[in-house]
């Protein structure tokens, strides 16, 4: 009798904990689970939207991917691109959080400066960006001719186009990184500091033991997450480029796959793409994975 | 050195929001600043508003604005109500196989929606929603995000109380409305500043979903007006575009910048 009753419970903690998980599993089922799994049945099929036929091909989109050196130039971009802003937007955004963390006057204004970028529309940003660096009318073209440098046509120039891509998106991560940093450094207790100072520590042995092992959950947040955020970049190249160009200098994966899918409707090939991103992402938890430290909670 | 320090830091900080502030300042200069003078640098004597006058005449931002806050906020509603559910289950109820719920939401986690333009392109044509702000939203009813930074909010509440309510009557839905939701509110706004602020400026998404004009965000309103006019005596207009898509939400982060940093540092660190 007892045992039937628990069961009975037990039975409506099932039902009632799985019909209150329905309407987010049936979303993420529908465009997320779904979507993964299609591009991985897409990527070994032949796809005609409009006729709706597909057919099975094996690993001829990999092979036409890998055998293109357009994609080979993608991946070099996509990683040269994460490469260098991965860890400068780290420090950058860290060397910033360490300048506002204190409370003076002035400081919220600073902060709203460096985080604007971050919820102003990136289009609109990019565009004044690209105004911002046309040639000879343009204002940095104006300061650098004031300051006797050479202008340069940066974003059509292949050997700059990419650089310069970064240094804007830099603009904006940079900010990104300085709320999270901020928030971690407060949370260390100044008597720390303090015990540091009395002791005679150097501030390099001090940032060195104290500060960045207290902030590494912190750190491998916002690892994660520039990780992340470089791999996906997308709307930097949509706007200031024209198609990834000048001759696919700037062309990145995210952007491959939107001009694979959207303006050459190769279905297979963009599939064969979308699944090498999702690589790209189990990669980046794996990073997660192993530099979590297991013991460290991430509620401060 | 501690005291040379705290001379040189600010000095340091206000070099770099000079330089992270000059878009802004060159933004807000040339589009308070008649066309023909765009390509002078600094202010104008003559300042005008004539730019965002012409912004709204040519191109329909009301309605791109009005399309951009039924997008965020449909998200947003749905989302709520999801993520709450959800949240319940999987703070308070002991069922069978929550390893495996937690290991689907975690599937999203790892994979951002962002990414999976493609598959979701056709999975919205397939369900004949192309074009339609539905089709935009869809994809986002479901935050796993969401469901873990509230199940954490949730577990935090002390069992005794959510008892308490029980004993007296209340269903599941009135525990929830009574003592899980107003006890959790901070949560909720730390939830709600970050989908807003990622949908407020969402735009590959919805510019491979919509083709209308009428339907059309602001994001990408604004990115089509940017195409259209890219010569020289342009920029005041797109100038000015720009500061008006990106207002509303710019006010709401100065407003509450203390919540609104605490809520994306919650909403990441949790």
């Amino acid at each position: 009798m007892q045992s039937s009753a628990s069961k009975r419970s037990q039975l409506r903690r099932d039902a009632l904990g799985w019909t209150f998980m329905l309407p987010s599993l049936l979303f993420l089922g529908c465009f997320t689970m779904l979507p993964i799994g299609k591009s991985v049945i897409n990527s070994f099929q032949k796809i005609n939207l409009g006729k709706k036929t597909f057919k099975w091909v094996g690993l001829t989109n990999y092979q036409k991917v890998f055998n293109d050196p357009v994609f080979h130039k993608v991946l070099q971009n996509t990683f040269l691109f994460s490469l260098v802003v991965i860890p400068l937007s780290m420090l950058l955004g860290f060397t910033v959080a360490s300048l506002v963390k204190r409370n003076f006057k002035g400081v919220g204004f600073a902060r709203a400066l460096i985080y604007y970028p971050n919820i102003a529309p990136t289009i609109g940003f990019a565009t004044v960006w690209t105004f911002l660096l046309t040639p000879d009318v343009g204002f940095i073209s104006q300061v650098s001719k004031w300051m006797g440098i050479p202008a340069i046509d940066y974003l059509n120039n292949p050997n700059y186009a990419i650089y310069t891509i970064m240094l804007v998106y830099l603009w904006r991560e940079v900010g990104f990184v300085m709320i999270f940093y901020t928030s971690g450094l407060q949370n260390i207790s100044p008597e720390y500091y303090e015990a540091a100072t009395l002791d005679g520590a150097s501030a390099w042995t001090v940032l060195r033991k104290i500060t960045l092992p207290l902030v590494k959950p912190t750190t491998v947040f916002v690892l994660t997450c520039t990780m992340a955020n470089s791999f996906k970049m997308v709307d930097l190249i949509v706007t200031m480029t024209t198609k990834g160009g000048p001759n696919n200098a700037t062309n990145v994966l995210m952007y491959h796959i939107y001009q694979t899918a959207f303006s050459y409707w190769d279905i297979g090939k963009a599939s064969v793409m979308t699944v090498i991103m999702l690589l790209f992402m189990l990669l980046v938890s794996g990073v997660q994975f192993v530099t979590m430290d297991r013991h460290t909670h991430y509620d401060n | 050195m501690g005291k040379k320090k705290i001379h040189f830091g600010p000095i340091l900080l206000l070099l770099v929001s000079l330089l992270w502030a000059m878009p802004l300042l060159w933004a807000l200069t040339t589009a308070l600043k008649p066309a023909k003078e765009s390509m002078i640098v600094g202010f104008s004597k003559n300042i005008t508003l004539e730019n965002f006058k012409v912004v709204f005449s040519s191109a329909p931002f009301l309605q791109y604005g009005l399309n951009t806050v039924v997008i965020v906020a449909g998200i947003l509603l749905v989302q709520l109500v999801t993520v709450t559910l959800g949240a319940y289950a999987l703070a308070c109820v002991d069922f069978r196989g929550k390893w495996l719920a937690v290991g689907l939401i975690m599937v999203q986690i790892v994979i951002p929606t962002d990414v999976l333009i493609l598959p979701n392109y056709t999975t919205l044509r397939h369900m004949n929603l192309l074009d339609t702000r539905l089709g935009i939203m869809l994809p986002f009813f479901a935050s796993s995000m969401g469901l873990l930074l509230l199940r954490g909010a949730y577990k935090g509440i002390p069992v005794a109380i959510a008892d308490a309510a029980k004993i007296d009557g209340a269903n599941v839905f009135q525990t929830l409305w009574n003592v899980y939701i107003p006890s959790t509110r901070a949560t909720y706004v730390a939830f709600a500043i970050c989908s807003i602020s990622t949908h407020w400026n969402s735009f590959l998404w919805p510019m491979i979903v919509i083709n209308s004009v009428d339907k059309r965000p602001l994001t990408v309103g604004l990115s089509l007006f940017a195409k259209a006019s890219e010569s020289g005596p342009m920029w005041a207009k797109i100038c000015a575009a720009t500061l008006v898509v990106m207002a509303p939400l710019y006010i709401l982060f100065c407003c509450f910048q203390n919540v609104f940093v605490a809520s994306l540092v919650r909403s990441g660190m949790k």
